[in-house]
């Protein structure tokens, strides 16, 4: 059993490093977030005055 | 930070984190990704959802888990981690609805002592880009660490 399986079966006591984790990249769910935040800072982009700091 | 977190899976990159909620509703899987979206400035999207078991990730549910303050510096300590490895950049958050992203600007607000120490966050709102001030319900928020 992996390590990831292990973790999704006992409660985590702590954190763990994993090779395993699903690839989430094509999730619909993060897919249409990360597109609707580039939309958000295409039309609102952070001021300047932000970016000197 | 100090603040009561549940431990999580890394990815190996760094840009996915798993941790489980317990509470009064059970156990549920959460999920944190990172996903670039843009080089200039270079500013990384934080979502973050429920997985259920036929592994579809959503944020409609409100899981009501009693334990939001430690979901929330949960979240907050993998934005550490995460600067650890791809620097001290622009990371934007919002939730799917202005009621969820209502609900992270009263958990900053709650832990916004602890939060301030090691973060800079800026909330959208009147159409502009502001310092965090409490009591201002904000459309989304960036966060940099200092």
């Amino acid at each position: 059993m992996s390590t990831v399986k292990k973790s999704a079966q006992d409660t985590l006591h702590t954190d763990v490093i994993s090779d395993k984790v699903r690839n989430y990249a094509d999730e619909p769910y993060f897919v249409k977030k990360a597109e609707k935040a580039k939309e958000f800072l295409r039309q609102h982009p952070i001021p300047e005055r932000y970016l000197k700091k | 930070m100090n603040l009561d977190r549940y431990h999580y899976v890394i990815a190996d990159d760094y840009q996915k984190y798993i941790f489980y909620s317990n509470g009064p509703q059970g156990r549920i899987k959460k999920v944190i990704t990172y996903t670039k979206l843009s080089d200039t400035p270079l500013t990384y999207n934080l979502a973050f959802g429920d997985e259920n078991a036929a592994g579809v990730v959503d944020d409609a549910v409100v899981s009501n888990n009693k334990d939001r303050d430690i979901v929330l510096a949960t979240v907050a300590s993998t934005i550490n981690l995460f600067c650890d490895h791809y620097g001290n950049n622009f990371i934007y958050a919002e939730g799917r609805t202005p009621v969820r992203t209502r609900l992270y600007q009263m958990g900053i607000s709650r832990l916004w002592e602890e939060i301030n120490v090691n973060f800079q966050v800026l909330g959208f709102v009147n159409d502009d880009w502001e310092d965090f001030r409490h009591n201002v319900n904000y459309e989304a928020f960036l966060v940099k660490r200092k």
